[in-house]
């Protein structure tokens, strides 16, 4: 073979391909008459591109089916993402103790207070009947998601279990299948107990009338009193709602969500599902929208009636190396580029002579290759004023250790 | 109110995929050089598409986004791929495939280096277009013919190559 057949080959190809002047195409041409061996590689070349095209048209017949099979996996992800459970933290990033209790509270309210509200009774499950039973009710167990969004982002959702009393509320938080949090409300005592199994922190609260009045319901019967007759709702018909068949009836009422200041509420929908067989509710959906743009669907399904429940059960188990916030201690430093750190100038990090860039390699010893987030490095380094954290860092070539004791957070 | 939420997405985003699943497919075909890798990490890129489509700026970079997305999880599954055979696990030979002129075919192909088998499963993809190759890939329309014609060179040597063995 020549060069000039070498070029030839070059151009045979692009002539497959559909991309060569018309000038090339007659030059080649020429070339092609006058020489075998190209022509036989043309040749070939040729019947490739006819085996490649139909190999290709084979494999693109397939495409609806498959384009199916990803619209149905995406459904499925759709439906696992409902009961995904994710981080609480940031869904309580501001007040994240006094939010959970508020979060353990609407579920109460909503669950018992809520259904109630009917105007003139025309459903065929009467709304009083349902107040009725629900006046019986003593004690009951309930799941529930919360899931919150703003605008249109997916921001944050949790399990929970909750537990209710007459005499005390519990809520058991999960995130994947570990306890990350738990809330209790003693009436008789007044008290309201957040831990938050995350930071290890605990915070007791006194509840004031106002709270009690506010956010919890003393009594079923109160809450029938309160709002029955007052509001409105719109009938939803009947449909079987995990598995029971129900009807339901939909509210608009702001005063719904008695646990949460009502001022913050723009809007508020809530959806009761009914037993039609027992009067009891199924299932409550609540979407509410705060006036900062912040959405939040509660959903509490599967309850379960007048379960027993020991009181010693609703007693606050706080592990002894839990602390309060006002006594949570600082080292100072920045986390945001975490493991790369800022020190705060002042703070107990930089007067133990950790330095702006140092590289975190291990923290009180420990590896920290699972610590991903600036949120987990935090709870990490979360601990009481006086203790001392073990930071060891990378500086350029160099390995430091450094001891460093908390200070009391700044204001 | 999230599910109503995705419901809605969810509906438009079909659409989104009736128009970009060929070539995301086309893509990982490309790549991976298996017709059922392909199905799995296009699968994979499209449903990672849906849920991360919050994060994408501007509506009208949809393709070139799910493209590299589709692109960077070829990487991964070569990457994985190679970890497992590193280990001594080979992957099971598809056995029972169809044998003859299309399996050589196939295997061919897949003998092809992952730069050039791209832009040939593009182009018999693609409406047999050279110069959206080009824009797909990012490249030159000279640079998008070039390697066309050098994976039909390659190409032809692996087949004959086979044929002189047989």
């Amino acid at each position: 073979m020549n060069s000039v057949c070498r070029t030839m080959k070059d151009q045979i190809a692009d002539l497959v391909t559909g991309v060569l002047s018309e000038a090339q195409v007659q030059g080649l041409q020429r070339h092609l008459s006058e020489c075998e061996a190209c022509r036989d590689y043309a040749r070939a070349l040729k019947e490739e591109d006819v085996l490649l095209s139909k190999l290709f048209a084979e494999n693109d017949t397939d495409m609806t089916r498959r384009q199916e099979r990803v619209l149905k996996a995406i459904d499925r992800s759709c439906q696992s993402r409902q009961t995904e459970t994710l981080s609480i933290r940031r869904i309580i990033v501001k007040h994240k103790l006094t939010k959970l209790a508020v979060a353990a509270v609407i579920i109460v309210a909503v669950m018992l207070g809520l259904n109630i509200i009917g105007g003139p009774d025309m459903a065929s499950v009467a709304l009083a009947d349902v107040a009725r039973e629900i006046e019986q009710i003593k004690n009951c167990v309930f799941k529930k998601t919360t899931t919150a969004f703003s605008e249109d982002n997916f921001i944050n959702s949790f399990d929970s279990l909750v537990y209710f009393t007459e005499a005390a509320v519990r809520e058991d938080i999960y995130d994947d299948e570990k306890m990350i949090g738990q809330a209790y409300v003693r009436f008789s005592e007044r008290i309201l107990v957040v831990v938050d199994h995350k930071t290890k922190e605990f915070r007791k609260m006194d509840l004031s009338d106002e709270d009690m009045e506010k956010m919890f319901l003393v009594s079923p019967k109160n809450i029938v009193n309160l709002i029955l007759g007052k509001g409105k709702y719109k009938k939803l018909g009947r449909k079987t709602v995990d598995g029971i068949l129900s009807e339901g009836f939909e509210f608009s009422d702001k005063r719904a969500m008695l646990s949460m200041d009502k001022e913050k509420i723009e809007n508020i929908v809530t959806r009761l599902w009914v037993d039609v067989s027992t009067n009891l509710p199924v299932r409550v959906d609540v979407d509410c929208v705060l006036i900062n743009d912040l959405k939040a669907n509660v959903v509490m399904y599967d309850p379960k009636w007048d379960v027993e429940l020991e009181p010693d059960f609703f007693e606050p188990k706080i592990p002894v190396d839990y602390i309060r916030p006002e006594q949570r201690g600082l080292i100072g430093i920045n986390l945001e580029n975490w493991p790369t750190l800022k020190v705060i100038s002042g703070m107990a990090a930089e007067k133990a002579g950790v330095k702006n860039g140092d590289v975190v390699l291990k923290v009180n010893g420990n590896s920290i290759s699972h610590i991903k987030s600036s949120g987990d490095a935090l709870n990490l380094l979360f601990g009481k004023v006086g203790e001392k954290v073990v930071l060891t860092v990378k500086r350029g070539e160099q390995i430091l250790t450094f001891e460093i004791e908390r200070m009391p957070a700044r204001e | 109110v999230v599910c109503a939420c995705q419901q809605g997405n969810k509906s438009v985003y079909a659409v989104l995929v009736k128009r970009h699943y060929r070539h995301v497919f086309a893509l990982s075909l490309g790549v991976l050089g298996n017709v059922h890798d392909a199905e799995d990490v296009a699968q994979e890129a499209m449903l990672k598409g849906f849920l991360k489509i919050k994060k994408l700026k501007r509506a009208e970079q949809f393709e070139p986004w799910i493209l590299r997305i589709a692109r960077n999880l070829c990487i991964d599954f070569l990457r994985r791929q190679k970890r497992t055979r590193e280990a001594g696990i080979e992957p099971p030979t598809q056995a029972g495939q169809r044998t003859g002129e299309n399996e050589s075919l196939r295997r061919a192909i897949r003998r092809l280096p992952q730069e050039l088998r791209l832009p040939l499963t593009m182009y018999y993809f693609d409406g047999k277009n050279a110069k959206t190759i080009a824009e797909k890939l990012n490249i030159s329309y000279s640079g998008a013919c070039q390697r066309i014609r050098a994976a039909r060179k390659q190409l032809h040597e692996i087949l004959t190559e086979r044929t002189n063995h047989e």
